[in-house]
């Protein structure tokens, strides 16, 4: 049976819900261009691009610790 | 120093200054007929803030004209490297954001409602399992076309994901701020949830190039 629009949830906007941190991360880490090839910075040679979301918001700062701890 | 890319946008595109991720200043970098926004990237705390920071980016860019974002994060070793995704598909984009400078994107997911979810340790087989879940599919699959054939578009896609279908459409940047009252009307199935977001970047409409 079709109801009305009591099950519409509609992110953003004035008086509705503000997107959730989930929706956003969700769409960031999954949408937009990925590059492929060496200009990546990669981690133990694996494109940081692909990991996924756990290990992207970890990977990030791992990887930049390597780099400086490389870096004469 | 690491670059934290952001966006490519046209190069005749309004001067956008903005604080990035980590507060950085986000800045521009130009070739092939376009522009690459980027910042100096450094670790961060709190990795989840960082990517809000690059959403806010993001939107604030959108508001003005056509972007085509980078997924987050993608980070380059310098400023010669942010060059090359340019060099490589610069004709591409500029097609992209040309075609759709007045195009936005808006979404659609579409999932069943926790109490008519398929659970399989409340079944008495796989089989009748198997059988629920494909009538669950079926639902999703009605919901979906509804949309499609209700929600004002210029054009639709569908991504299946787990127990969830996702809808893009691609709308007129004038139409995006109404397009959440037309879902409401639209009549679902009680045993579907609809979460509308946007409106975001096309990509979803970006052509791929069979990379």
């Amino acid at each position: 049976m079709a109801t009305s629009s009591s099950n519409v949830v509609v992110l953003g906007g004035s008086g509705d819900d503000e997107p959730s941190l989930l929706d956003i991360l969700d769409h960031v880490l999954n949408a937009g261009v990925v590059i492929h090839g060496s200009i990546v910075i990669s981690l133990a040679g694996v494109d940081l691009v692909y990991l996924g979301l756990n290990a992207v918001l970890t990977s990030v700062e791992t990887a930049l610790r390597h780099l400086e701890s490389h870096t004469p | 120093m690491p670059l934290l890319l952001y966006f490519v946008a046209p190069e005749q595109a309004p001067d956008f200054a903005a604080k990035g991720v980590g507060d950085a200043a986000v800045q521009y970098a130009a070739a092939e007929g376009l522009r690459c926004y980027y910042s100096e990237f450094a670790a961060t705390e709190n990795a989840a803030t960082a990517a809000l920071q690059f959403h806010r980016v993001i939107q604030q860019a959108l508001h003005r004209g056509p972007v085509i974002p980078f997924r987050y994060p993608t980070v380059v070793r310098n400023a010669d490297a942010l060059r090359e995704p340019l060099v490589q598909r610069g004709a591409r984009f500029r097609a992209h954001l040309a075609d759709h400078a007045g195009h936005v994107q808006m979404e659609v997911r579409l999932r069943l409602t926790a109490q008519t979810r398929p659970q399989p340790q409340t079944v008495s087989s796989g089989a009748a399992y198997l059988r629920q879940r494909a009538e669950a599919m079926r639902v999703l699959d009605r919901a979906a076309e509804t949309c499609r054939e209700s929600a004002p578009a210029l054009e639709w896609r569908r991504r299946d994901s787990g127990d969830m279908v996702r809808c893009y459409f691609l709308v007129d940047r004038t139409q995006s701020a109404a397009f959440p009252d037309r879902l409401r009307a639209i009549q679902l199935p009680e045993q579907v949830t609809a979460i509308v977001s946007g409106p975001w970047p096309p990509m979803e409409f970006l052509e791929d190039e069979g990379d």
